[in-house]
C-alpha cells in the first residue's frame, strides 16, 4: 500500500514503468507487431520514405525500418539486461564477502576495486572488443570487465551498515553460518538500493552497446540492433535521413525510460539508501 | 615548502585557538600522507594497466602481421613475408620476453612504432593530441558556462516550473546517444540550414558542431549534479544564519552557498574526463576530427597493436594524473579533508 501511494505521487516512476512495459511488450510480441520480416531484402523497394505501407520507410536494402526497430528492442534490452544482471550479481557477491568478513579479505578486494575504478571504462571496453574481435560474447565481456566494480563498492558500503544491525547479531547467536547469514539476511537487505543503481545502469549500458555497435565493434550489421542499424544507415544520412532518425529515437526513448524509472525509484527509496547511492 | 617549517600557530590569523589554521603542521602531515597514498596507487594503476593492455593484445585472435601486410599491399601475404614481418617487429618471441622488452622500452620513453604508419607511437599521439585537447577543453568550458548557472538557478527555485522543465530537459540530455546527436545536428545545421560545415578541421565554425555534441551530455549531467549539491548546501545552518542576518539572496546563493556546492563539482569534473575521452572517440569518428580518438578507432580496425597498447596506456596515465590533481585540489579547497582524511 505504501509503495502504491508513493508511486502515485511519483510521475517519473510511473511514466518510466509504462514506457519500459511498452518496450518489453514490443520485444516479446515482435513477430506479431512487426508488419514485415526484419531481414526481408527487397531491392526494388529500397530507401522508400515513411508512408502508408512502410511506417518508417525502408533502408538501403529495402527492409522495413519499423519492423527492424521493433525487433531491435529484443537485442538492445536483452543484452543490456544480461550485462547489468551479471554485473549486479558479481558485484553483490564480491562486495558482500568484502563487507561481511572485513580484515585482509576486504583490504585485498577493495584495493583491486580501487585500481579497476581508476580506469576509463569505455576505452578499455573499446580495446577489449577491438582486440578480441567484434561479437556478442566479447561485447558482454567488455562491459562486464569493469562494470562489476561499481556494484562491489556500493554493496560493500551497504553490507557494512547492515552488519551492525541487531537481527544479524540475533542470527549469529542462533547459530547461523556465515553463508546462511549472507544469503538469507545480508543480500536481501542490500538488494533494493542496488536495484536502483542497476536500473540507472541499464540506460548507460544501452548507450554503450549502441555506441560500440555503431562503431562496428558490437553487434554486427545484418542484425537489426539499433546501433548497428545506424552504422549501416550512416552513408544515407544526407540523401535519406529517415534511415537514421527512427533507430536513434528508439535508443533515446528506451534510455530515457530507464532513467525515469531509476530516478523515480531513487526518490521513493528511503534517504539513508539514497546517500549510499550518491557516493 | 615554507609551510612545513612552521611550528607555532600564527597568532595573527583569525582562527581561534584549538583550530590550527589550514596548512598548519597537522594538516600538512595528513595531506602529505594522503598524497603519498594517492601517488603509490597511481603508480600501481599504471603498472597494472601496462600489464593488462599487453596481455590482452597477446591473447588476440588473428595475426596482426597478416592484417597489416594485406592492408599495405592489398594482396594476401605469403608465409615468408609474414615470417619476415614478425621477425622484424619481434612478434614471435615468448609472451614474457615481449612483455619485459616492452616494459624496458617503456622506462626509456619508447612506446614502439605504429605498424601502419611506421612512425613512433608517442609521436602519433602528440601530433593528434592538440586537436582532441581543443575539443575537450571547449566542450568542458561550454558545459560549465551553461550548466553551472542553470543548476544553481534551478536549485534556488525547487519545484517551480523552471525547475521541472530543466529536470526533464537534462534527463533527455543524458539519454541521447552522442553519435546520433552529432549526426542529427549535422543534418539540421549543415545540410538543411547550411550554417556550419559538417566535416573538416581548422576554423572556429568547424569546432561548433563537435563541441556542442560533446557538451550536451556533460552539461545535462552538470546541471543535475550542481542542482542536487546546491539544494543540500542551501539547507545548511550557515545559510539560515546568513538569511537571518539579512544578506541579499544573490549574495547568499552566489557567494556563500556556491563556494561549498562547488567542491564536489570539481571532483566530478575529474571523473567526467573519462566520459569526455569516450565521447571524443565517438564524436571524432562521426565528424572525421583528426584527433586521438579517431586514430585509436582506426588502429583498432587495423589491429595496429603498438598503437592500441600505447594509446590505452597514455590515456590511462592522463586519466590517473588528472584525478590525482583533482584529489590535491580537493584537499586544498576543503580544509575539512586535511584534518579528518578522506574516508
Amino acid at each position: 500500500m505504501y509503495i502504491l501511494e508513493v508511486t502515485r505521487g511519483k510521475k517519473m516512476l510511473l511514466t518510466g514503468s509504462i514506457l519500459i512495459f511498452g518496450f518489453m511488450a514490443l520485444a516479446v510480441f515482435a513477430p506479431f507487431i512487426a508488419p514485415y520480416d526484419p531481414d526481408d531484402v527487397k531491392v526494388e523497394e529500397r530507401l522508400l520514405p515513411p508512408g502508408e505501407h512502410h511506417l518508417m520507410g525502408t533502408d538501403g536494402f529495402g527492409r522495413d525500418i519499423f519492423s527492424r526497430v521493433v525487433f531491435g528492442t529484443r537485442y538492445s534490452l536483452f543484452l543490456a539486461l544480461v550485462v547489468v544482471s551479471i554485473n549486479l550479481l558479481l558485484g553483490l557477491m564480491v562486495g558482500s564477502i568484502a563487507g561481511y568478513f572485513g580484515g585482509l579479505v576486504d583490504e585485498l578486494i577493495m584495493r583491486i576495486v580501487d585500481i579497476l575504478l581508476a580506469f576509463p571504462n569505455i576505452i578499455l571496453a573499446l580495446c577489449i572488443v577491438g582486440v578480441l574481435g567484434p561479437s556478442v560474447q566479447n561485447l558482454i565481456l567488455a562491459l562486464v570487465a569493469l562494470g562489476w566494480v561499481g556494484y562491489t563498492r556500493v554493496s560493500r558500503g551497504l553490507v557494512l551498515s547492515i552488519k551492525e544491525q541487531g537481527f544479524i547479531g540475533a542470527a549469529k547467536a542462533l547459530g547461523g553460518s556465515n553463508m546462511y547469514i549472507i544469503m538469507r539476511h545480508i543480500i536481501p537487505n542490500a538488494f533494493p538500493p542496488l536495484l536502483v543503481l542497476a536500473t540507472l545502469h541499464v540506460s548507460h549500458t544501452i548507450l554503450s552497446i549502441a555506441a560500440l555497435s555503431f562503431l562496428g565493434l558490437g553487434v554486427q550489421a545484418p542484425t537489426p540492433e539499433w546501433g548497428a542499424m545506424l552504422s549501416e544507415g550512416k552513408q544515407f544520412i544526407f540523401t535519406h535521413p529517415h534511415v537514421m532518425i527512427f533507430p536513434g529515437l528508439a535508443i533515446t526513448l528506451s534510455v530515457l525510460s530507464f532513467n525515469l524509472l531509476g530516478e523515480g525509484l531513487r526518490d521513493v527509496l528511503d534517504p539513508r539508501a539514497r546517500e549510499v547511492l550518491n557516493v | 615548502m615554507k609551510l612545513n617549517k612552521r611550528t607555532t600557530v600564527d597568532v595573527s590569523s583569525p582562527c581561534r585557538a584549538g583550530f590550527p589554521r589550514p596548512g598548519g603542521k597537522k594538516g600538512n602531515i595528513v595531506m602529505r600522507r594522503l598524497l603519498i597514498q594517492r601517488l603509490v596507487s597511481a603508480v600501481f594503476v599504471m603498472l597494472i594497466a601496462s600489464f593488462l593492455s599487453f596481455s590482452l593484445l597477446f591473447s588476440a585472435p588473428g595475426n596482426p602481421a597478416e592484417t597489416i601486410l594485406r592492408q599495405q599491399s592489398g594482396l594476401d601475404p605469403t608465409y615468408d613475408e609474414i615470417e619476415l614481418f614478425m621477425k622484424r617487429h619481434d612478434l614471435n618471441r615468448p609472451f614474457l620476453v615481449q612483455c619485459l622488452q616492452w616494459l624496458y622500452l617503456l622506462t626509456h620513453g619508447k612506446l614502439g612504432v605504429s605498424l601502419r604508419t611506421g612512425e613512433p607511437v608517442l609521436e602519433e599521439f602528440t601530433a593528434r593530441f592538440g586537436a582532441t585537447f581543443q575539443l575537450a577543453v571547449a566542450a568542458m568550458a561550454l558545459s560549465v558556462i551553461i550548466g553551472l548557472p542553470i543548476g544553481v538557478f534551478a536549485a534556488t527555485r525547487p519545484n517551480s516550473l523552471f525547475d521541472h522543465i530543466i529536470r526533464i530537459v537534462s534527463l533527455a540530455g543524458v539519454s541521447i546517444p552522442e553519435f546520433w546527436l552529432g549526426l542529427m545536428l549535422m543534418l539540421c545545421f549543415s545540410l538543411a540550414l547550411g550554417w556550419l560545415p559538417c566535416f573538416g578541421h581548422g576554423t572556429v565554425s568547424h569546432l561548433v558542431l563537435p563541441v556542442v555534441t560533446l557538451a550536451v551530455g556533460i552539461t545535462a549531467f552538470l546541471v543535475r549534479f550542481v542542482r542536487t549539491n546546491m539544494l543540500e548546501v542551501l539547507n545548511l545552518d550557515y545559510i539560515k544564519t546568513a538569511k537571518a542576518k539579512g544578506l541579499r539572496e544573490v549574495v547568499i546563493v552566489w557567494k556563500h552557498a556556491l563556494k561549498n556546492a562547488l567542491i564536489p563539482v570539481i571532483t566530478i569534473l575529474g571523473t567526467q574526463l573519462g566520459h569526455l575521452l569516450a565521447g571524443a572517440v565517438i564524436v571524432e569518428t562521426v565528424f572525421s576530427w583528426p584527433g586521438i580518438g579517431k586514430f585509436f578507432v582506426d588502429s583498432i580496425y587495423a589491429r595496429d597493436y603498438p598503437v592500441i597498447q600505447g594509446f590505452v596506456l597514455i590515456i590511462a596515465a592522463i586519466y590517473v594524473l588528472v584525478n590525482l590533481l583533482v584529489d590535491i585540489l580537493y584537499v586544498y579547497l576543503d580544509p575539512r579533508v586535511r584534518y579528518e582524511g578522506r574516508s
